[in-house]
């Protein structure tokens, strides 16, 4: 069993210098060791579109991805970003309009209190990213654990679907073209 | 805290001396990251080992395949080689937490942690795994069956560090199941990975692990003895022997997750339900070869 130890004050932490790419942009700053992902982006970077949610790595609602991989941010370290690219819910639009999924959500009704929504889009860009067309069951396992309170998962599902038609039927019409 | 980045293993050995008991050394850092935030754990530096050589990625020669500690769930569970040749490896790193855990954490993370609940812990005591280790006084390597001591204890000293897991597949002939009992955001309550090579219906060969309900993966020699030889499609006479070979060798305690009689009467069901498994799908081999 792990021993016990007195923690050591956070003023006492070597700051570690990281550089990353963050939504596209190079960015380079100093992070404490042992600190979030989370952390960083809201408080210190103030990107609020990420969500504090259990902080045990269980809802999903921090979800943001690293390197195209979906993670928990509140239990990643932010020194592991160095070298990588992380890309958050603010990073998602093109050209400043709605992905097809972010449309797909406002269309199937996919958002009520919204919280959980930022973590959503961001599983579900991941998967829809993967390359090939998610069947149901495999959506409802990627997302499983992206957790709604509002139990708004028929929506989700649903514009999640349907993203992965128009992403797929847009790849599918490349091809045969 | 410090942050330290070894480029070597003689780098992060030299680290770690300076303070074992209070260098957390990681991979993807889930479980230590949880418990400084929870404030189980703490430490004087966090080891990220990511940048030392080879300690990511699966190689395979004919004999064996070796896993990196610091290879991912995710990766693990959807290499080619790994589902081809230990299916069971496969599926139990694609049953580890969610997908996010999956994408961030780590084979040598999971068993290093020590947690008793591990799917892949429990595949790799089944299959025979072993670990190999690294610290001043040399190189050592521990088989899967002797790397689990207890609830969060393993053979892995504080100054040494996991350079390997190694696997010999079980060639042709072996079936697979990998399967659980477990509630959403819990540790599965009960893990079974059970292997067998059957020959005109009867169990020639059979290896049984069991996870979750005894205090460390365990390999269940005794159960695998009650049923070696019998027809695969008729273990029901020999069930109350298979029940008291895992009474004798399973040592099940009481916690939020049941009583110990209930966690025992939980895997014999798991255990049953696994054979089931495969029995069907012999079956269907069967039918299909027809």
């Amino acid at each position: 069993m792990t021993q016990f130890r007195p923690a050591i004050p956070p003023e006492t932490d070597e700051l570690v210098e990281v550089s990353t790419t963050l939504n596209g942009h190079p960015w380079t700053g100093t992070v404490r060791p042992g600190g979030s992902l989370l952390d960083l982006l809201r408080d210190q970077l103030g990107l609020l579109g990420t969500k504090r949610g259990c902080e045990w790595m269980s809802c999903g609602a921090c979800t943001v991805l690293v390197d195209g991989r979906p993670v928990s941010s509140c239990g990643f370290f932010a020194s592991d970003i160095d070298g990588v690219a992380v890309r958050t819910v603010e990073g998602l639009a093109e050209d400043g309009g709605p992905t097809p999924l972010q449309e797909a959500f406002v269309e199937n009704v996919a958002s009520q209190c919204g919280y959980c929504t930022s973590g959503q889009l961001m599983s579900a860009t991941a998967l829809l990213e993967s390359g090939s067309r998610p069947s149901e069951q495999e959506i409802r396992r990627w997302m499983q654990t992206n957790l709604c309170r509002c139990a708004g998962y028929a929506g989700i599902l649903a514009a999640i679907t349907q993203a992965a038609d128009a992403t797929y039927r847009e790849q599918d019409t490349e091809i045969n073209e | 805290m410090r942050l330290l980045r070894p480029a070597s293993v003689e780098e992060a050995l030299a680290q770690l001396q300076r303070d074992p008991e209070g260098t957390l050394v990681y991979g993807g850092g889930l479980e230590i990251g949880f418990g400084l935030r929870r404030g189980t754990i703490a430490g004087s530096a966090l080891l990220d080992i990511k940048r030392v050589p080879d300690v990511s990625g699966i190689t395979a020669t004919a004999e064996e395949i070796r896993v990196g500690p610091a290879t991912r769930h995710h990766v693990i569970s959807t290499d080619d080689t790994i589902r081809t040749y230990l299916p069971s490896l496969g599926r139990a790193c694609g049953n580890v937490g969610s997908t996010r855990i999956r994408m961030q954490g780590t084979l040598g993370g999971n068993f290093g942690h020590g947690h008793q609940h591990t799917d892949p812990g429990t595949a790799a005591v089944m299959l025979g795994g072993q670990i190999d280790l690294v610290g001043p006084s040399g190189a050592r390597t521990v088989p899967a069956a002797q790397f689990w001591h207890g609830p969060y204890a393993v053979e892995r000293r504080p100054d040494e560090l996991i350079t390997a897991i190694r696997f010999s597949p079980l060639g042709p002939g072996w079936s697979v199941v990998h399967d659980r009992v477990e509630q959403l955001h819990r540790p599965p309550n009960a893990v079974v990975s059970l292997a067998a090579r059957l020959e005109d219906g009867v169990l020639r060969d059979v290896r049984v692990g069991a996870g979750g309900v005894p205090g460390h993966p365990t390999r269940l020699v005794g159960v695998e003895d009650v049923v070696r030889g019998e027809r695969l499609a008729r273990l029901r006479p020999v069930w109350g022997d298979v029940e008291r070979a895992l009474a004798g060798e399973v040592t099940s305690e009481a916690d939020l997750l049941g009583s110990a009689e209930f966690k025992l009467t939980l895997l014999s069901g798991l255990i049953r339900r696994a054979f089931g498994r495969l029995a069907a799908a012999a079956k269907q081999e069967t039918e299909v070869r027809r």
